[in-house]
Order: structure tokens, then sequence, then C-alpha cells
């Protein structure tokens, strides 16, 4: 995903003055005129000045590249597909990791991204439920991660 | 010499051999799982070496540290995620040369440079560990603020590409480090409520997210997937590193000191000993435009001062019983468990105990040596796995080895955040090694700078006005001038031989 | 390729359902399976080292694994916080450190003592005033005098901005007639940095426990002034008490206990406080704790939970008194 320089120092502009409204509203240490606001403002204030930079060098360059290109993965679905399997699974940890479970969730997503890679169904189910399971077992037990059992607490091992 | 003999007895029992070997092979295997640190195989050892006498049990720790801090440059090279803040320094250059089929000879030079930087520091350790831990004591809060400063120059040498991009990366790693709680001013920024931000962003699930996740998403956005995941090495582990070794002389011995030396300074020592010495390697390099392409220059120096700053660590701890890091933090505990008091007396009252400790540094130094070569044969077989088998698999140790670091989903969060954010920096020529560096820094520069200002009462003499503190800052301030200074003398002799 | 999914599935989902139906028919005695400790403070530390050590013996008193797990961060706000969210069933149970009636004052976070179900306290160490071993001051009076003479001349350190440590040194002003900004505190991540910035000359004085400065003690390098108890330090008879040196009244101390969510089972709590008790009184957490230098202090759950609210009040007056009340 290409995004062009001006635009980018777009983005960057807009974060930087966020980021220096909010640091201006930190306290200062008591009997001192600086505090928590500090760091974030100086690098706020120097965010601006690269952002700057970058659209200025990319406003006097030619060709000016397009605004933005996603590329090719765009325009081939099963690409999109997998992309949306890595983001949206690993995203689904997030919230249900804790009410699903580590093995359900984990066999769930690494079947999804196997299958989307075009990995025969055999191999997928047998390389997600064994890595899934292997894994749940050498953190939990050997490295005493609590990874949660969700549905499956009743029969937790 | 009573001392080293009695010393050497100690550890050539068979019953302490036996234990540094068992505990090597467990470092090896957790430092080699992403997102699995030292620090960790230190806690999971703690409860095993109750049941042992002093010298095994602080030998399985010395020994298990030191491979897992090796073995994290295995999926460094392989995979792309650095086991450590510290070789998330030199990992581009491995995994570069990973992917141009020298995956073996990367990890080998990670190998060979990790034990040379460990026995250097291990004789340093030896020799003069108590004049050493006096050196720490220099340093107040004004001299970790100019480390830090010195930290943070490296992170410009480094980078690569656009000045003002890799400016930008950084000021980006340094935003992130201020989410959390303030130490100084006890202020919770920009946490919004969240509790997890309160804690603030820990840099191993954002260099999981940075490095690797970036990996994941390229490679799902890649159009064929039919072949493995880097070519087919052709390069071994041991092949041409004496040549290396010759040619790197300067680099591996500059990488040793510089990582012994910045490692006896408790606190962020150990994280930005690589990076300084990788960025001291490129400066004084003939080649400095090749560093980060899978250049061994930087590997070499960076390797070395990795492993050499793990026994810097062990000096203020034995010394003073001052934990550098969280290793020497739990090792200290496990001394106090057997009754040995760190301090300047355990060079006299417990000297056989001591010097056999430092022994056991050399022992698993040269254990490494053997030990590092079959993970390494041992890592081959996932080079040779699918990469759609082993890309799936990946991103499952990645989640997981987030969540271990926080013990909740937080960890998985950031990970997919910086993960993102990574993959559109790398993909529009933004470096990512400046981010984790500004992440790891960041709070050690703002910290020693509020506490220094508060001691000073808002005076700037106060950065200079001590021995150290002076010459640190002005040989920082030189570092950003000399090349301004170097273009101004440049310009003058031109414009002097114009006018004759 | 759908199908095969579908079935996949729905066969876990069966299974799970299934075992768990069996399992509830036969639902055994508590403890059942393995319990999670969460420790608010990184690894390494004296919290987590006490914890561990807690953890492992009341291991063999339960009979299954306590598995202990770090959450630092955010001054403890957010173990502190998984403790008292997690799900009353016993199997998360957590050490609560003496922050917890600290941080609500602060305006951290609205978690207070009765977010909690007390099962016990072990530990507590009262705060002690150290300076370098070369420091012209050899009593407490001596160096309140000179600070009194030369306001914000002299600085403090020990901890973070509004922790425990600091709040014995602003309490010590204060109660003393003195305003806190007399020896401002520099604030540190720890004693140990704190202790750093002592001995390289960075401040004056610094207030942490008596066990954490023990190593730079036997060194030569730093020397304890005063320590805030009631009395002398058990074989430390020539350490004088704060109160008796400075007739100052007040004891601030840290302190380690356990404790699980509020609405914990009895059952559960019965069963963890008998199991903690033996811990606590086994021969190996005794000579743990005095080889490390911690104070063995022992209140049960409910003792543990009058003592939580008695320090809430009195940390919530003395942070009122030196300006950390948000």
């Amino acid at each position: 995903m290409k995004i062009s320089d001006r635009l980018m120092g777009c983005f960057l502009l807009l974060f930087a003055t966020a980021v220096l409204i909010q640091a201006s509203s930190f306290p200062t240490i008591p009997g001192q005129s600086i505090g928590s606001g500090l760091l974030p403002s100086i690098v706020a204030v120097g965010l601006m000045i690269c952002a700057l930079i970058l659209i200025a060098k990319d406003l006097m360059g030619t060709p000016r590249p397009k605004l933005i290109e996603a590329g090719a993965w765009i325009t081939d679905p099963r690409r999109i597909l997998r992309v949306a399997i890595v983001l949206l699974g690993t995203a689904s940890f997030i919230p249900f990791l804790d009410v699903i479970g580590f093995p359900v969730l984990s066999i769930a997503v690494l079947l999804a991204f196997l299958l989307a890679l075009r990995v025969n169904v055999m191999t997928s189910v047998l390389v997600s439920v064994a890595a899934s399971l292997a894994i749940h077992t050498l953190f939990s037990k050997v490295f005493l991660v609590p990874l949660p059992w969700g549905l499956l607490q009743s029969i937790a091992w | 010499m009573d001392h080293i003999f009695n010393a050497l007895m100690m550890v050539a029992d068979p019953a302490v051999l036996g234990i540094i070997l068992g505990a090597s092979v467990f470092g090896l295997f957790i430092g080699a799982i992403p997102g699995l640190s030292a620090t960790m195989a230190t806690a999971l050892l703690v409860p095993l070496t109750f049941f042992m006498d002093p010298l095994p049990a602080i030998a399985a720790i010395v020994s298990a540290v030191a491979m897992a801090i090796f073995a994290g440059d295995i999926p460094g090279a392989m995979l792309r995620i650095p086991g450590t803040p510290a070789s998330a320094a030199y990992v581009d250059d491995a995994y570069q040369m990973t992917s141009r089929g020298q995956a073996e000879r990367a990890l080998g030079i990670g190998l060979v440079s990790s034990v040379f930087g460990g026995i250097v520091g291990a004789i340093i350790l030896t020799t003069c560990a108590p004049y050493l831990a006096e050196f720490a004591f220099q340093f107040s809060t004004v001299e970790y603020f100019w480390l830090a400063v010195l930290g943070l120059s490296c992170s410009v040498i480094i980078s690569r590409g656009s000045p003002v991009k890799g400016l930008i990366a950084l000021l980006i790693g340094l935003f992130i480090s201020t989410i959390g709680i303030d130490v100084t001013a006890g202020f919770p920024r920009f946490t919004y409520g969240s509790v997890d931000l309160m804690g603030g962003v820990s840099f191993i699930p954002a260099m999981i997210g940075m490095f690797a996740m970036t990996e994941i998403l390229r490679f799902a956005m890649a159009a064929s997937h039919d072949t493995s995941s880097v070519p087919k090495s052709n390069s071994t582990v041991y092949g041409g590193q004496w040549k290396m070794v010759r040619e790197n002389k300067g680099n591996l011995a500059s990488g040793s000191l510089i990582g012994t030396v910045i490692g006896i300074l408790p606190g962020a020592g150990s994280d930005i000993a690589a990076w300084v010495a990788y960025a001291v390697a490129k400066k004084f390099s003939r080649t400095p435009e090749k560093f980060g392409t899978g250049h061994p220059e930087g590997l070499a120096a960076a390797g070395a001062a990795n492993n050499a700053s793990l026994s810097g660590v062990w000096i203020p701890a034995l010394v003073f019983g001052i934990p550098g890091d969280s290793i020497t933090a739990i090792a200290i505990g496990v001394l106090f468990m057997k009754g040995i008091t760190p301090g300047p007396m355990v060079f006299v009252q417990q000297a056989d105990l001591t010097y056999a400790i430092f022994m056991t540094f050399f022992v698993a130094n040269l254990l490494l040596l053997v030990l590092g070569y079959f993970a390494i044969r041992g890592a081959r077989f996932v080079v040779r796995t699918p990469a759609k088998l082993l890309m799936p698999v990946i991103l499952l140790f990645c989640m997981v080895g987030s969540f271990a670091i926080t013990n909740s989903v937080f960890g998985i969060a950031v990970m997919l955040a910086l993960g993102i954010i990574g993959f559109l920096m790398e993909e529009n020529g933004f470096p990512i090694a400046p981010t984790i560096l500004g992440i790891v820094i960041g709070p050690m520069l703002e910290d020693n700078f509020m506490a220094t200002m508060i001691k000073s009462d808002g005076s700037i003499v106060g950065f200079f006005d001590r021995p150290v503190a002076g010459t640190l800052g002005a040989f920082t301030v030189l570092i950003w001038t000399l090349p301004l200074i170097m273009l101004l003398v440049r310009r003058l002799t031109r414009q002097s031989k114009v006018g004759a | 390729m759908l199908r095969n999914l579908l079935t996949l599935g729905l066969g876990i989902t069966a299974f799970a359902a299934g075992t768990g139906f069996m399992t509830d028919a036969a639902r055994a005695e508590y403890p059942e399976r393995p319990i999670t400790w969460i420790v608010p403070w990184g690894a390494g530390g004296g919290t987590d080292a006490t914890s561990r050590m807690l953890a492992g013996l009341m291991e063999k008193e339960l009979g299954v694994p306590v598995n202990v797990v770090n959450r630092d961060g955010g001054s403890g706000v957010v173990g502190h916080s998984a403790i008292a969210n997690a799900k009353p069933d016993g199997y998360t149970i957590g050490t609560v450190t003496v922050e917890i009636t600290m941080m609500h004052h602060a305006g951290l976070t609205a978690l207070n003592p009765t977010n909690y179900t007390p099962i016990g306290l072990f530990n507590a160490d009262p705060a002690a005033f150290h300076v370098r071993a070369d420091s012209k001051f050899d009593t407490l009076t001596a160096f309140l005098a000179d600070a009194k003479a030369e306001p914000g001349k002299m600085k403090s350190s020990g901890t973070g901005q509004g922790g425990i440590w600091h709040l014995a040194m602003a309490g010590l002003l204060s109660e003393d007639g003195l305003s806190p900004s007399t020896v401002p505190w520099v604030p540190s991540k720890g004693s140990a940095a704190g202790l750093q910035d002592l001995v390289s000359g960075g401040v004056d004085i610094v207030a942490c426990s008596y066990p954490e400065a023990a190593s730079l003690i036997a060194a030569g390098k730093v020397k304890p002034l005063a320590v805030m108890s009631e009395e002398p330090l058990p074989g430390l008879p020539d350490l004088p008490t704060v109160k008796s040196e400075t007739g100052v009244d007040l004891m601030v101390a840290s302190w380690r206990g356990v404790a699980g969510p509020a609405g914990l089972p009895d059952e559960a709590v019965a069963k963890l406080s008998s199991a903690m008790e033996a811990a606590y009184n086994s021969d190996e957490f005794t000579a743990f704790m005095s080889e490390r230098g911690f104070g063995k202090v022992w209140l049960d759950g409910p003792a543990f939970g009058a003592f939580m609210a008695k320090a809430d009040a009195a940390n919530g007056k003395v942070m009122q008194a030196a300006g950390l009340v948000k």
C-alpha cells in the first residue's frame, strides 16, 4: 500500500496537532514550569516540522506520484480474503479469547488462514489442530502462561 | 591463585556441568520461541534452584540466559522476529542474509561474535569487577540522560534512506513511549480511561508486531505461495568464520568493550549496548552503505556487544547488589536465598564461589559454540517447511508470544496495531528500527531529564556541571554538530583554494 | 470445503458441551484445577519474590498448581485491576500491595480495598531514611534542621511521584511542620534507582525500606538514619525510630497481602486462608523472609480487611497534606 508523502505528511500533521492539543492540558510538576506535556509536545512539534518537509519535497518533485496506490493485491479477491483473515483473525482474539478460549479460537483462525492459502483440507485440519494443541500445552504447562480455556474449561487438563 | 584453582574444581564437578548443560538446552529452547524472553527463562528456573547448591543455581541462570539471548537471533534471522530489543539493532542484516540463502552464515556470525563478546565480557568481569562497579556509581540521572541522548543519536546513524523519514520513525517511537502513567508526575497520558494503556506499550509485542506481523501481511498480499519461506541455504555455520573474525577484529573488540561498559550501567544498559556498537561499527566502516543489507560487520559488532553486556550487568549486581535488569534482579534473589549477600565482601568471604560463578560464564560461552551449532542446524527444518504451512503457525506464535508478555490480550492488541503501523511505514520507505529504539529509550530520556531539572531547580547548568556528565554531554553535542563542522571546514578550505 | 469446516466446528462444540455436562455432574471439592496468582509488579522485585515463595508453599497445601503471573505496569494499577476484575471463583487470586490504598486518592482508578476479598497479610516493611555514607548528617534531626535552614536545597528520592516512599518523606516533613517542598522529591523508577542516584551524588536523602538498602549499607556506601516504626527493627537496636528521634508520630510502611476479587465463595476463602497460614508459618518461608530481610507480619482475612480500611484513611490524610490528592 503506497501512500504518497504528501498524504502521509497531512496525516502526520493532523496527528501531531492532536497530540499537541492534548499535551498542553497535561499538568506540570510542582515547582517546575515543565511537566508531563514536555516530551509529547517536543515530539509533536518535531513531527510537524518533518511532515511539512515531507509534503514540500513531494510537491516539488516531478513527476508527482499518485496520492494513494493500494497495490496489485486489491484486485484479487483471494488475496483480499487472506489479508482480511490475518487482520480479523488476530483482532478476534482480543474480544473473544477469554470467552471462546485459546484452543477453539486458534484452531478456527489457523484453519481459515491455511484454507485461504489453498492448503488441502486434510493437511489444514491436521496442522491447525496439532499446532494449536501443541502450542497451548507448551505455553500453559511448561511456560505457565495462563492461556484461557474458554468453552473447553470443563475439559481443561 | 588458590581461589581460581578452587573455583575450577568446583565448576568441574560433573553435577554442576550437568546442570549447566540442562539449563543451556532449556535456554536455547525458550530463546528460539518468538516472544519468550530470557527473563522468562530465568523466572521459570527459580523454583528449580530451590533444590540446588548456590553454584549450580547461579550457573543454571547464567547459562540459560546466555543461550536464550543467542537463540533469540534464530527467529530474528529466519523469520525477522528479534528476540530482544538489543537484537532488533541487527535483525535486518541477519534477515537479508537469510533471504540470500545465507541463513547459516548469518547465524554463524551471530554465534561466533556472541561467544567472542561473552568471553571478553567474562574476562573483564573476572579481572576488574570491583573497580568497574565504582564506575557505575559515577552515574546519576544527568549521566543517564546523556546516555539516552547518545542512544538516540545512534538511530540517526543506523537508519537508512531518507533522514526525514528516519526522524519521523524515531518520533513515533518516542510518542508511543509516552503512553501510560508518567513516573515523574504520576499522571496517565493518552490512556483514555483504559487500565491496560496505563501500563504503557511494552516493546516485545511492539517488536513482534512491527517486524513479524509486517512480514505476515506482506506474505498474505503476495501472489504466489508455492515457494518455501526462504531460499534454499547454501552456507554452513562455521564456514569462513575464521576469516570473518580476522576481518572484523576491530568490530568484535569494540563491540565487546562497548557491550561490557554500557552493560555495567544499571537500567537500560544492556538494551542499548548493541545499538551503540552497531552505530560505532557503521561510523568507522569503509562501507557504511552496506549496513542493513545483510552485511557482516554490524552483525559482528552488535552480536558481540549483546553477549558482552550480559557479563557487564552482573558487575553492579554482585558488587553492590544493584540489579541492572530483571534477570539479575531474580538472580540476586536466588543468591540471598542461598545465604549469600551481594557486596564487595563476596570477593573476600566467598571468593571461591564468586570466581566459580565467573568461571561458569566461560563454560557457558564455550558450550554455546557447540549447542548453538546444533540449534542452527535444527532450525534449518523451519526454512525447509513450505511457507504456506509455516506462516499461519508463525502468526499463532506471534499472538501467544505477545500474550505471554502482558498475560492478557492487550499484548495481542499492541502487536496488531503496531503491525499495521509498521507495515504502512515499511511500504512507504520509513525504517522501523528507530521506532523500536524510541520506545526503548523514551522513558529513560524523559525520566532522567525531568529528575535532573528538579534537582537543578530548572537550570540547564545542571546538565554539564558534573565531570562524567560534562564529558558525555560534550561528546553528544559533538556527534550532532560534527557533520556540520566538517561541511564548514570543507567549504572554507575550498574557498581558500579558490582564493589562492 | 465449507461443509467440512462446518462439521468440524459442530464436532468441537458438541464435544465441549458433552464433557462440560459430565464434569458439572461430578463437581469435586475446591480447588480442582490450577489457581492463577496475579502479581501486580515486575519479575525480580520484592513483591514478585515473596509472592512466588508463598505461592510455591501454598501449592503443596492446596494440592493443585498455583501459577504466578506478572501483570506489571501503570504503578500497580494494571495488576490490581486484573485481580479485582477476575471471576470470583477462587481460581484467580493475587498479591495486593499498599498502593491499593493510595492510587484511588491520586485519581488513577476507582479501585479501593473494598473491591477485594482479603485472605491474609504476610509482610510489612516500615519506611527508613538513608543518606550517603560520607554525608555530614548522622541523625535525622540534624538533616531536618539543615533542610529548614535552606529550604529547597536538598533533594530526596526513593520511588515515583506519589509512591509509598514519597508519602513517607512528604509525611515526615509536613508532620514536622515543614512544607513538602522543603526537600523536593526527585521521582525515580524505584528504590534501586533512587539509591543509585544517592550514591552517585544526585540526591541527598532516600526514603525506602531497610532491606532495600541493606546491601549498599553492608558495602559501606549508604548509612541509615532512622526507621518509621514503633519499635527498632529486630536485630538493629542502634537504628533509632523516627518517633524517638524527631517526635514525629507517623508510621508509613509498605505491605503485601493476598486477596481475591470481591465476592469470593466462602469455601474458597476458608481453604485459601488455611493454606496461606500454614505456608506463612512454615520454616522455609520464615527462613526466606529473614534472609532477604523482609518483615514478617501476619493478619488473617478479616483483620487484613480492617487493616486495609485503616491504612486507606491514614494514607489519604497524608496524601492530602502532601498535596498528592487529585
